[in-house]
C-alpha cells in the first residue's frame, strides 16, 4: 500500500448571478442585434441579417438595430452596452461565438 | 461572448440571448457558467460550422432549428427574450453545486491501482507517472526557498477561472513528471502562467529556457536540442502538459475545444537557447525581452505553425532568402525563427546581420503575400480586419485593395524574433509563427 499527495486542485464554482427579468413581449420593443465579430470578416452578418429579416416580417413592431463591437472579438466594448441602454434597448442577441 | 452578455444582463438589466456554433455551446452552459459567469446564460445554437458558408444555408440555420433546444431558431430567440425566469435563473449567492473539497492525501492504494486513479482521474499524459509519495515530494521542495503552502496562483483555470493551487502541488506535479528537485524553480515559473492559451484551432505552446539555469540542470541548447533526448527538456516539458491538466483543468470537449489539436503539445517544445554560440552582438532572447543576461527566465511562446527548412543552407540561395519565402505562408502577426548556430554565423559573419533585430527588420520588409491571401487567413481576419474597420494603419490601407497585391505582413519587425539553438551539424533551421510573453524570473523560485 502506498499513501500519495492529491494532485487534484480544490475548485470553486462561481458565485450565481441571477438573469434581467424577461420581457412580457417584443411588439413595440427595440432589439439590438450585436455582432461580436468573432470568425473574421462578414462571418456574423448573414445570420444577423437574416435575424433582423425574420423580424421584419413576423413581428414587425420590433425595431431591430445591428450594431458592430468595437475592438475585435475578444476585447469589451462597455461603450457599446452603454449605448444600448441609454438608447432604451430592450433585448440583446449576441454573436456568433464559434 | 459569455462576458459581454452577462455584463448587459447584470449591469444594464437587458434581456440577452447568446447565439454560438454548437461547437462550443456546452462550453458556455457549462464549465464557463460553473466556474466563470455563475450566470446561466440563454444560450441559441446554430449548427457547425457556418463561418464560410453561403447567405442560404446562414438563412437556413435561420429557419431551422436551435442546437440547444431543438425548437424552431427564431422562437427559440423570442423565449430567451421573454420566457420569464425559471428558479434556476434567479438563483444569487454561493453555488448550492459546490464541488467536493479535494483532501491532501488520497486513500492509501497499492502502485498499479494508484496509477489507474491518476489515468481515469485525467491526472497523466497517458504515460505512467512517479507516484507523488510524501517523502518524494518533500525531497522535491527542497529545490525551492518557498513554503509549501504559498499559493502561487488562484485565478488558474481556463478563462481565469477560480482554482487556487500551492507550491506544494506543483512540487507534487513535478515528481509526477519525473522532475529532480533543482529543476522545480523552472516549473514553478511556468505553472505562474496558467491559464495557457488554449483554442478550437490548432495552437500549442514552446518553452525557452535562458540564464544560467539552462547548464547548471543540464538542459540541452546543442546537438538534438529540439528532440527527445534530454532529461531536463525532457521532464520540464512533460510538466507543463501536466500543470495544463492538472492545475488549470483542462479537459478537451468540458473546458477546450481544440478540433484537431497539435502535436506540438506532446512535449511542450522545450529547450534552451544555446547562449555561448550566438554571434557577437545577437543577444540572448531574455535579454531581448528586458532582463538581464545574468537572470534565468523562462519564456512562453504560442503560436500555431513550426516549418522546417528540411534541408542545409545552400550556397546559392543566402538563409534569409529561404526564410522569406517559407515565411510567407504564416500570418504575419509574429514570428520566431530558430536556427542552428551555424545558420546565425552565416546570417551575421557573411549575410552582415549583425544583431537579431537587423534580421527581423529585414524580413518585415521583405516578406511578402497577397492581400486576400492575408485576409483569409481567420485568426488574421478575427483579431485585425474589426480593426482594420476601425482606421488603424496599415491594416486599414490592406482592406482597400484588390486582392492580388502584394503586401509586408509583418508590418512589426519587433515582432520577429530569432533563437538560436542547436549543435552544429547542420545549417538548419524553422520558421515558426510562435509569439513570446514577457519572459518570467525562475530566480523568483528557486
Amino acid at each position: 500500500m502506498v499513501s500519495v499527495l492529491n494532485p487534484a486542485i480544490a475548485t470553486r464554482f462561481a458565485d450565481r448571478v441571477p438573469l434581467a427579468p424577461r420581457l412580457s413581449t417584443l411588439e413595440g420593443k427595440t432589439i439590438y442585434l450585436v455582432d461580436t465579430d468573432w470568425g473574421g470578416m462578414q462571418q456574423n452578418d448573414g445570420i444577423l441579417e437574416e435575424i433582423q429579416k425574420w423580424f421584419a416580417q413576423n413581428i414587425p413592431s420590433a425595431k431591430i438595430i445591428i450594431k458592430i463591437k468595437a475592438g475585435n472579438f475578444v476585447t469589451d466594448d462597455p461603450g457599446l452596452w452603454k449605448e444600448i441602454a441609454g438608447n432604451h434597448g430592450d433585448g440583446v442577441v449576441i454573436g456568433v461565438a464559434g | 461572448m459569455s462576458r459581454e452578455a452577462g455584463e448587459i444582463e447584470q449591469k444594464y438589466h437587458i434581456p440577452t440571448v447568446s447565439l454560438a456554433g454548437s461547437n462550443v455551446v456546452s462550453f458556455g452552459l457549462g464549465a464557463n457558467f460553473q466556474y466563470n459567469t455563475g450566470m446561466p446564460l440563454r444560450f441559441v445554437g446554430v449548427p457547425f460550422p457556418f463561418s464560410g458558408q453561403p447567405r442560404s444555408v446562414l438563412a437556413s440555420y435561420v429557419h431551422g432549428k436551435d442546437t440547444v433546444s431543438g425548437a424552431p431558431f427564431m422562437r427559440a430567440i423570442v423565449d430567451g427574450l421573454t420566457k420569464p425566469l425559471s428558479a434556476r435563473e434567479n438563483l444569487s449567492g454561493p453555488s448550492p453545486d459546490a464541488p467536493a473539497a479535494e483532501p491532501r492525501m488520497l486513500r492509501p492504494d497499492s502502485q498499479d491501482n494508484l496509477q489507474d486513479l491518476f489515468r481515469q482521474k485525467g491526472w497523466t499524459d497517458y504515460n505512467p507517472v512517479i507516484l507523488p509519495t510524501p517523502e518524494r515530494v518533500a525531497a522535491m521542495l527542497k529545490g525551492t526557498s518557498h513554503a509549501p503552502d504559498e499559493v502561487v496562483k488562484s485565478a488558474a483555470g481556463t478563462f481565469g477561472s477560480r482554482r487556487p493551487f500551492t507550491v506544494e502541488k506543483v512540487a507534487t506535479i513535478a515528481v509526477m513528471a519525473g522532475a529532480r528537485p533543482e529543476y522545480l524553480p523552472v516549473i514553478l515559473a511556468l505553472s505562474t502562467r496558467v491559464p495557457y492559451q488554449d483554442s478550437t484551432t490548432s495552437i500549442a505552446q514552446m518553452v525557452v529556457v535562458n540564464g544560467p539555469i539552462r547548464n547548471k540542470i543540464g538542459m540541452n541548447s546543442g546537438m538534438g536540442a529540439l528532440g527527445p533526448d534530454n532529461e531536463a527538456n525532457a521532464v520540464i516539458g512533460r510538466s507543463m502538459t501536466l500543470i495544463h491538466k492538472v492545475i488549470q483543468g483542462y479537459v478537451e470537449g468540458v473546458t477546450g475545444f481544440a478540433s484537431l489539436s497539435n502535436p506540438l503539445r506532446y512535449d511542450n517544445l522545450c529547450f534552451a537557447e544555446n547562449e555561448e554560440a550566438l554571434p557577437p552582438g545577437w543577444q540572448p532572447l531574455h535579454v531581448q525581452l528586458g532582463h538581464q543576461a545574468t537572470d534565468s527566465v523562462v519564456t512562453i511562446f504560442t503560436g500555431w505553425n513550426f516549418i522546417n527548412s528540411t534541408g542545409w543552407v545552400e550556397q546559392h540561395y543566402a538563409p534569409q532568402f529561404l526564410m522569406r519565402d517559407y515565411m510567407s505562408s504564416l500570418s504575419g502577426m509574429g514570428a520566431t525563427l530558430i536556427m542552428d548556430p551555424s545558420v546565425a554565423d552565416l546570417l551575421s559573419g557573411v549575410q552582415g546581420f549583425k544583431t537579431k533585430a537587423a534580421l527581423g527588420q529585414w524580413l518585415s520588409q521583405n516578406v511578402q503575400k497577397t492581400a486576400e491571401s492575408y485576409w483569409g487567413n481567420s485568426i488574421v481576419s478575427s483579431m485585425l480586419a474589426p480593426l482594420a474597420r476601425q482606421g488603424l494603419k496599415p491594416y486599414a490601407d490592406w482592406l482597400g485593395v484588390t486582392g492580388d497585391t502584394l503586401i509586408k505582413p509583418f508590418a512589426n519587425a519587433n515582432a520577429i524574433h530569432a533563437i538560436v539553438t542547436g549543435g552544429k551539424t547542420a545549417s538548419v533551421w524553422f520558421a515558426t509563427d510562435f509569439m513570446p510573453d514577457r519572459g518570467t524570473s525562475i530566480d523568483e523560485w528557486a
